[in-house]
């Protein structure tokens, strides 16, 4: 016992050193920006929200000095999902921006949220409605595809995914441990049901994270049957007090949103340089006598 | 992402090897060499353990009970690879019971950590 204590306390003190980063032996940390790393406990997450640049904007390696990481034009849409408080009382946001022409080259860095205006989405809309809103209950079990699935960003919002009806898992395929097709419910003032999906996975592997789907009718992309006078193609605000930028494309969105969580083919290097460890290691235990 | 992938393996395979290294000094492991065999049975393990994780956590999505039970496996195939190392390499009296202890050491320490800061 006086050991494994004596082992705990030098190893919290040897960890202090590296100024509280909160990684877990044996886990892995989440990956974010490197001032991020150094300073989580003063980053306040807000989950990923996007934002249109006011004005023309440098990236900022961090939000303490002036080295650039890169330019934001003003109208362009950049990704945040923390805020951090400088001294002098000033919000800066970790951006992620990419580049107009939705190549997967991606910078990070950090903007003053002053030069930012929020575009309305799904975690507003969360947000605003999280009071209202209940837990899953069946909704969508009934439900069998015979076109296509509507996924959409947010009750009333644009289109974030179409998916083909053989792609679509039901309640009786449906093969994941957690057993139910939604996580929580909304009812609008219609009495229509939205059911909110933290992950929509399809058939192939392909995934779909933090969509809704209408319950009255999945698969309808026109909704003025049901009260609304909304286009499938354009969006609207629920609340009036927020707008969605025009200049934000369905393909940016789309490929931001997947950018957020790593490709499968991220993991290839990863692995290929555990099995060289192995390798390595293996050689090096045969050496030693 | 992959560089940030690969950096967090790196700080987790730092982290443990720095840890179960303490651990074994404290559990009698204090030549250069057996810390070395530590140090290559960490090397062994952790960062095909981590790859294995993290594509199953972010590349598949994979979560809850299913998680949990990937998690387990991935550490007794690294508790037992280790314990044979150590069994085939090291004096260790009971080489297993000394993986199990290191690993399980370094496993909460990292939550204490994660706790505390």
């Amino acid at each position: 016992m006086k050991r494994i204590m004596i082992c705990v306390f030098l190893c919290i003190a040897l960890l202090s050193v590296f100024g509280g980063k909160a990684v877990f032996a044996d886990a892995i940390a989440e990956p974010a920006n490197q001032f991020y790393h150094d300073n989580p406990r003063e980053c306040e997450f807000i989950s990923w929200r996007s934002f249109e640049v006011r004005e023309d904007s440098p990236l900022l390696e961090t939000p303490l000095d002036s080295v650039k990481n890169g330019e934001v034009k003003k109208g362009e849409t950049v990704y945040s999902g923390f805020v951090y408080t400088d001294e002098n009382g000033v919000e800066w946001c970790c951006c992620s921006f990419w580049f107009a022409d939705n190549s997967d080259e991606r910078k990070d860095g950090w903007i003053e949220k002053d030069k930012l205006s929020e575009i309305y989405n799904v975690f507003t809309f969360i947000d605003e409605h999280d009071p209202e809103m209940t837990d899953y209950n069946g909704e969508l079990d009934g439900f069998i595809p015979q076109n296509e699935v509507i996924l959409w960003e947010y009750p009333m919002g644009r289109i974030c995914g179409r998916v083909p009806a053989d792609k679509a898992y039901t309640r009786e395929t449906y093969p994941f441990e957690k057993q139910e097709l939604g996580d929580r419910c909304w009812t609008d003032e219609k009495g229509n049901v939205w059911v909110y999906i933290y992950r929509y996975i399809c058939k192939g592997g392909e995934r779909y994270d933090n969509c809704w789907i209408f319950a009255s009718a999945p698969e309808a992309e026109e909704l003025s049957a049901y009260g609304y006078d909304i286009s499938a193609s354009a969006g609207t605000a629920v609340s009036g007090s927020l707008s969605i930028s025009e200049e934000e494309t369905e393909e940016a969105y789309e490929s931001a949103v997947k950018s957020l969580n790593p490709h499968k083919k991220d993991f290839i290097l990863p692995f290929v340089l555990s099995a060289g460890t192995v390798l390595l290691s293996l050689i090096l235990l045969k050496a030693i006598k | 992402m992959t560089a940030e992938l690969i950096y967090s393996m790196g700080t987790a395979l730092l982290l443990t090897i720095v840890i179960e290294g303490i651990f074994g000094l404290a559990f009698g492991v204090r030549s250069v060499r057996g810390q070395l065999i530590m140090l290559l049975a960490n090397l062994l393990t952790n960062p095909l353990v981590n790859a294995v994780h993290g594509f199953c956590a972010y590349g598949l999505g994979l979560h809850g009970a299913a998680m949990s039970i990937i998690i387990l496996a991935l550490e007794a195939g690294a508790f037992a690879a280790e314990g044979y190392v150590y069994s085939v390499r090291t004096d260790i009296k009971r080489p297993f019971l000394f993986s199990f202890g290191a690993n399980a050491f370094s496993y909460t320490v990292g939550v204490i950590i994660g706790l505390i800061f």
